[in-house]
């Protein structure tokens, strides 16, 4: 697909997550939205070397505007599985706060969500590494194709990020959280 | 020699800044400290192609064992000081929840009283060193302090997200459970 589609593309889809969670899940994530193109934007300025995008509308040098938006929708795919998942396996209804166990969800569902997405993302060359730059050398992830270092990067996110998302998702809506 | 103290005090600052927090403050920061060191692997993993450290102990490749600590520090002393400016300019006794001028507090007190004096005095004594031939930065120097602008906003992005974890997480990595 040309690249012009894939960022057209790339735009719709955060307005279809937004609506899917509307219209499906009786949810409005507008606030998980806010809080994780926030993160989206501090990761993107601290790495923007190491990654080379290749969309047109850009905010920082050839880094996209869609993509902190995009880690925003990311986010609010990660912590809703890992809600999820939460609550399935610990037979709970709701997130019992500051109960450190989240933070295995979090970093599970992230892998789920956020490192295929990240390898999606890689694979049809939305964006490559700068391996003159990463030295990275722990190899690479077998069928997948993706070094086992960005896989470790999302797992350090994904334990930090969330709890950002969760504690300001309500307020950036104007209620009250629902889980922090 | 002076990296080796420098190391040294890396190293001593956690539990002197601890004991300075329950002496002076009746605080207890271990769960601060925890959490910033949590957030301190995370960046220093992702951003680590793009700073040079000169310290022995390390982790991973040249990133110090005592820096990661040191974030938890610098994450410690951060929201002390957001959370009294917060106190002190808004007449409160304490942060009220979910009120998004913190975030603002965080950003202008916490890293720019903190935080970035704080990387200007790693910069300055050596302690690491930006790999300029890898970062692009093409902004110019913060006037008299000689530090990259772009040193300055990443700063300021981080403190914006940072501290919500540290201060959620503080009270429980102080329990065992």
């Amino acid at each position: 697909m040309p690249l012009i589609l894939s960022e057209i593309a790339s735009y719709i889809t955060i307005f279809l997550v937004w609506y899917l969670f509307r219209k499906l899940g009786k949810r409005n994530v507008t606030g998980d939205m806010i809080a994780g193109t926030m993160v989206g934007v501090f990761s993107e300025f601290a790495v923007e070397p190491l990654v080379d995008y290749h969309f047109k509308i850009t905010f920082y040098k050839d880094t996209p505007v869609i993509i902190p938006i995009a880690w925003g929708m990311m986010f609010t795919l990660t912590t809703f599985l890992s809600e999820k998942l939460y609550y399935f396996f610990l037979k709970k209804h709701a997130i019992l706060p500051k109960d450190k166990r989240i933070f295995i969800f979090d970093v599970l569902a992230g892998i789920l969500v956020g490192f295929p997405l990240e390898t999606i993302g890689t694979n049809i060359q939305l964006w490559h590494y700068r391996f003159d730059k990463v030295d990275w050398d722990w190899g690479i992830i077998p069928l997948l194709n993706m070094p086992l270092e960005v896989l470790l990067a999302y797992a350090l996110i994904m334990l930090t990020a969330p709890t950002f998302v969760r504690y300001w998702q309500g307020a950036f809506e104007g209620r009250q959280s629902l889980h922090a | 020699m002076k990296l080796i103290l420098w190391e040294i005090w890396t190293y001593l600052q956690v539990p002197v800044i601890w004991y300075l927090f329950r002496r002076f403050a009746q605080r207890n920061v271990k769960g601060e400290i925890i959490a910033g060191t949590l957030l301190g692997i995370y960046i220093e993993f992702s951003t680590e192609p793009l700073w040079q450290y000169h310290f022995q102990i390390n982790v991973y490749k040249d990133i110090p064992l005592s820096i990661l600590a040191s974030w938890g520090v610098m994450f410690t002393l951060v929201s002390f000081v957001s959370e009294k400016l917060y106190c002190r300019l808004l007449k409160k006794n304490e942060i009220e929840p979910y009120d998004k001028r913190i975030l603002l507090f965080d950003m202008l007190g916490g890293g720019l009283l903190v935080g970035f004096p704080s990387e200007i005095i790693g910069i300055y004594t050596g302690i690491w060193e930006y790999r300029y031939d890898r970062l692009n930065w093409d902004w110019g120097n913060v006037p008299f302090l000689d530090m990259p602008y772009e040193s300055l906003v990443a700063y300021s992005l981080l403190m914006l997200i940072a501290p919500t974890f540290v201060r959620y997480w503080q009270e429980a990595f102080e329990k065992k459970k």
